[in-house]
């Protein structure tokens, strides 16, 4: 497959001016991109992956600058193209999916009006054939009834239809280049799954080449041919992706593929992490920029910047001990290390909650009067749960499946409109005024964005002393305090100098730290993390899931773990309960989930995860259509609109029974247990 | 494009010195641009005066100088004299405590008082927010200056009653820019984690969610202020500000008015203070935005 290459950069240097000085961004990036391929870009934050995927088209920030190389669209030099020129290629011959699809669609004209103008402006389409190609592109993108959504704002239609709808204008001129900068990260995965799949063909269809800007190892093994990783502005490796995968060469990718939270049945262990943080621009160390946080440094790496170099079988790393790394007498620990099984969970009930009730928008005193009909957000819709001492309830579902709200009514932020909770055997009053200060100790909570978890103002070491304060058992003096504050941060493996920095001198890994100091200042029974690790990159989470292992064994805690991310659930978690629309429709081990018979919905979450492997070979269920809104609840079972299972009519007048799959796994289906475990092995295995 | 601007924002961020902002980086902001610069100039100029004025005012306000009626500015009379013979440059300066004091109180107030309204209708929400929030707004729905004239006709004119006409126009606005300020934050994790230690509403009013709507109050502060002496000299000038014989900026342009022809200088002077005052005020307080939208604690 010897094509020219649609784009191409070469040794391209990118700088920003920072106060007076220009900084480096990107570093000597070289990459080609040919007719047919998606090529995986991919790094964590200040990377400068989206700088390079935005560079290629020219698309720059004002105090940016072009300081080496060039850029070749299709064999012509575009370095130095005059604005008008790049204009004439913009969304003609080259187009970006971004990262927020709401933020791309304008809010007061139709999907329609939006995608209609780009061929008209470039493929000189009167109005009426504009519309009617707007149409064509939106069915092409598999969306239902294309003629309905033409005529429908971008705010009434969900985050995977905006998505889809952004696509179909981006390839309505047929361009030769696609830049997707993270276009799934805000998704869910079983919307992700099916973008994936969308994307890949379509690319195949137009011929197009397609960058795939990601963090997301897992999005580059599924969907790309080749990939290229950066790290700190540099092209840490790169080369095809069948090939990277099976044999990493890089110490940056072997440890990133090692951070990666995945189920350990069985046995308790500990993620092999990333020690440190990605350098911001300013701090990049001046050889190898990895040589800080590899586990492999040596001397050398701190003192000479290692070059990019072909390896045998076409791929290019810049490391300056691939060889030992490619005939094996460099090895490290990149396994999940097992440790010693902590206290296994007691039987005792931290928690407990009976027919939990929560409804959003109900009818108000005025519209009673006014008589008008008003139908509630059943976000939480008759939930029960129960959480051993010393266990991790894992809690996952798709957004909008009523999981974060059932958080907030256990640590009392949102009042429960019906049912009873239990704390420790005694009943927790649903109101936060209500309870007492004992009660408030041993409930807290991790908040999912570390950047507003802090407040700005105060010190760590304040904030820390003044939570201790409040909820401490006994009068403690200064002294007693401040060792306690020198402890939490021991415990998250801060130094004690951090009790004296403000927030937002810390990196978001760190802040969520600090965070979990917080819950953990006095010695609480239930930590309720809601998503903890979900904005952290991905060498971060590691830390972080680690953190949270350590502290539940050292403290005797237990967890209410919430993601939307199974893998991380499987990691951290003993038990898990799957939300849908307020419910919950399976609840079981982690083994029993994962190893199934699994409730129809489990099953297509899990199908529905990348795998960071090109060659797993795995289930293929997809779930059509967007979850319904929780103000219109299906009838019958509420999965019946996207259920690939649906058995019948039944499905959509009963509600299913729960069926007991045997010690303690249950799952709301119509379909027998049985029947399930046979219709989900002929499919396949779930988990090798 | 948003990963670009973030981009372009994270190469800024590490310009900035990262930290709180002190005082010395609103001084280092106010000070280090031109306009920002001589906004703060000419209020710490008329501050000075205030405070030292009668000091080195040549006569008294209410001083009449024999045989030296509608005199125009010379070497002895630097801005002249108005149509009773008195030294309008001591005039002037006298006047400037008033224009000060009066609209500073008021603001203090004002900040005070709609703070903390704001605030807690902010945070607490529900019942409390829709029925105070209401009501403020329908105060702002009353004109400033037919709501200052009836008060202060009935009441009759006093440096008390403007003051309170003053504070009860302007509360709600800042009330309002604060319960917005507050709306931004009340649902930051640091919020519900002070909840979730059982903190009282007080406590999270003034200790967590204060600091956080600081900047915006400041910007509003200075607002606020340009605004009351705007006020307080219009005032003046409709008779219902501070009485005679006290030099009243307002009322000095007022007298000066019937006999701009034969003393136009009387009112460039009283005229000038004025405009060149709120000028400065409006450079320091727009100064005052940029360096907190620098650093971030602005949007």
């Amino acid at each position: 497959m010897q094509m020219n290459a649609v784009i191409e950069a070469v040794n391209l240097s990118i700088e920003y001016k920072l106060g007076s000085e220009w900084v480096n961004a990107l570093r000597d990036v070289s990459l080609a991109i040919h007719p047919l391929e998606i090529h995986g870009l991919v790094g964590e934050s200040g990377s400068g992956k989206s700088t390079l995927a935005l560079a290629l088209m020219r698309y720059m920030a004002s105090n940016a600058r072009i300081s080496g190389g060039r850029i070749l669209f299709e064999g012509e030099d575009i370095t130095a193209a005059t604005p008008d020129a790049m204009r004439a290629l913009w969304g003609s011959k080259m187009a970006l999916v971004p990262q927020d699809p709401l933020a791309a669609l304008n809010p007061s004209y139709t999907v329609g009006e939006q995608i209609a103008e780009i061929t008209r402006q470039h493929a000189g389409l009167n109005r009426r054939e504009s519309l009617a190609r707007a149409v064509e592109m939106l069915r092409r993108v598999k969306i239902a009834d294309p003629e309905t959504v033409v005529k429908r704002y971008p705010h009434q239609l969900s985050g995977g239809m905006q998505q889809r709808a952004v696509i179909a204008m981006a390839l309505s001129t047929q361009p030769h280049l696609l830049v997707l900068d993270e276009p799934t990260t805000a998704l869910d995965v079983t919307t992700e799954a099916v973008i994936l799949d969308l994307v890949r063909e379509l690319v195949q269809e137009e011929g197009a080449a397609a960058l795939w800007v990601t963090h997301d190892l897992g999005v580059v093994a599924q969907v790309c041919e080749r990939m290229t990783v950066l790290y700190g502005g540099e092209v840490m490796s790169s080369g095809d992706v069948r090939r990277v995968f099976t044999r990493q060469l890089h110490p940056y990718t072997i440890s990133l593929l090692a951070s990666l939270p995945r189920a350990t049945p069985g046995v308790e262990t500990r993620l092999p992490t990333i020690e440190g943080v990605a350098p911001s621009l300013v701090e990049r160390p001046p050889a190898c920029v990895f040589s800080d946080r590899c586990p492999a440094a040596v001397q050398l790496c701190r003192d000479v910047k290692p070059p990019l170099e072909r390896t045998g079988d076409g791929r290019l790393v810049r490391c300056h001990r691939w060889h030992e790394i490619e005939n094996g007498s460099l090895r490290w620990q990149t396994q999940p290390q097992e440790v010693a099984t902590s206290a296994p969970p007691h039987d005792n009930l931290v928690l407990q909650g009976d027919d939990v009730y929560k409804f959003f928008g109900e009818a108000g005193p005025l519209d009673r009067l006014l008589r008008r009909e008003r139908k509630p957000v059943r976000a939480v819709d008759g939930v029960s749960l129960s959480i051993r001492e010393r266990s991790t309830l894992g809690l996952v579902g798709e957004s909008g499946s009523g999981k974060t709200t059932l958080a907030r009514l256990i640590v009392g932020l949102e009042t429960a409109d019906d049912g009873a909770l239990q704390l420790l055997d005694v009943p927790l009053s649903r109101r936060l005024e209500q309870r007492s200060i004992e009660q408030m100790r041993n409930l807290q909570m991790v908040f999912q964005n570390p950047n507003d978890a802090l407040n700005p103002f105060m010190t760590i070491g304040e904030a820390l002393a003044r939570t201790i304060r409040r909820l401490s058992a006994e009068r403690l003096d200064e002294a007693a305090v401040n060792a306690r504050v020198s402890a939490l941060l021991q415990a998250v493996r801060l130094t004690e100098e951090y009790a004296y920095r403000y927030p937002t001198e810390l990196s978001g890994g760190e802040k969520q730290r600090i965070a979990i100091a917080r819950a953990f200042a006095a010695n609480p029974a239930l930590v309720v993390a809601d998503e903890p690790t979900s904005s952290l990159d991905v060498s971060v989470q590691s830390v972080i899931l680690n953190l949270l292992k350590d502290l539940r064994a050292q403290q005797g805690a237990s967890y209410l773990f919430i993601s939307h991310d199974l893998k991380v659930i499987a990691y951290l978690a003993d038990w898990i309960l799957v939300m849908y629309l307020g419910e919950v429709i399976e609840e079981g081990s982690v083994e029993q989930v994962y190893n199934g018979p699994s409730h129809p919905y489990t099953e297509a979450l899990i199908s529905a995860i990348p795998e960071p492997d090109p060659k797993a070979s795995r289930k293929h269920i997809r779930l059509e259509g967007d979850v319904p809104s929780a103000r219109n609840i299906p009838t019958g079972c509420r999965f019946h609109t996207r259920c690939p299972r649906k058995i019948g009519a039944i499905c959509e007048t009963d509600a299913p029974p729960w069926r007991d799959a045997g010690d303690g796994h249950f799952i709301r289906c119509h379909i027998p247990v049985e029947e399930l475990r046979e219709l989900q092995q002929s499919a396949g295995e779930l988990l090798s | 494009m948003t990963t670009l601007q973030k981009d372009a924002a994270t190469a800024r961020l590490a310009e900035t010195d990262r930290g709180q902002f002190s005082l010395r980086t609103i001084v280092r902001g106010l000070t280090g641009r031109p306009l920002p610069l001589l906004g703060t100039f000419i209020v710490v100029f008329f501050i000075l005066l205030a405070v030292i004025g009668p000091q080195i005012a040549p006569y008294r306000f209410d001083e009449i100088i024999r045989g030296a009626t509608r005199q125009p500015p010379s070497t002895t009379y630097w801005f002249g004299t108005d149509h009773l013979g008195r030294d309008i440059f001591s005039r002037v300066v006298w006047g400037a405590r008033e224009i000060i004091t009066i609209p500073l109180i008021t603001t203090i107030l004002c900040v005070t008082i709609g703070a903390t309204i704001g605030m807690f209708i902010g945070y607490v929400g529900g019942w409390a927010d829709e029925i105070i929030a209401r009501l403020l707004d329908s105060l702002l729905a009353i004109p400033a200056l037919v709501l200052a004239m009836v008060m202060l006709g009935t009441i009759g004119p006093s440096v008390a009653g403007i003051i309170i006409v003053i504070v009860l126009l302007y509360t709600p606005i800042v009330a309002r820019v604060v319960r917005s300020a507050t709306l931004n934050l009340r649902a930051s994790g640091y919020i519900e984690a002070a909840k979730l230690r059982g903190e009282s509403t007080a406590y999270i009013l003034f200790r967590e969610i204060l600091p956080g709507v600081l900047p915006a109050l400041a910007v509003e502060a200075a607002l606020r202020f340009s605004y009351a002496i705007f006020l307080t000299a219009s005032l003046g000038f409709l008779g219902l500000g501070v009485q005679p014989p006290s030099p009243d900026w307002g009322r000095m342009v007022n007298e000066a008015r019937s006999t701009f022809s034969l003393a136009p200088w009387a009112l460039w002077f009283p005229a000038g203070a004025i405009g060149i005052l709120i000028i400065g005020v409006n450079l320091l307080s727009d100064g005052l935005r940029r360096v907190f939208r620098r650093e971030g604690q602005l949007v």
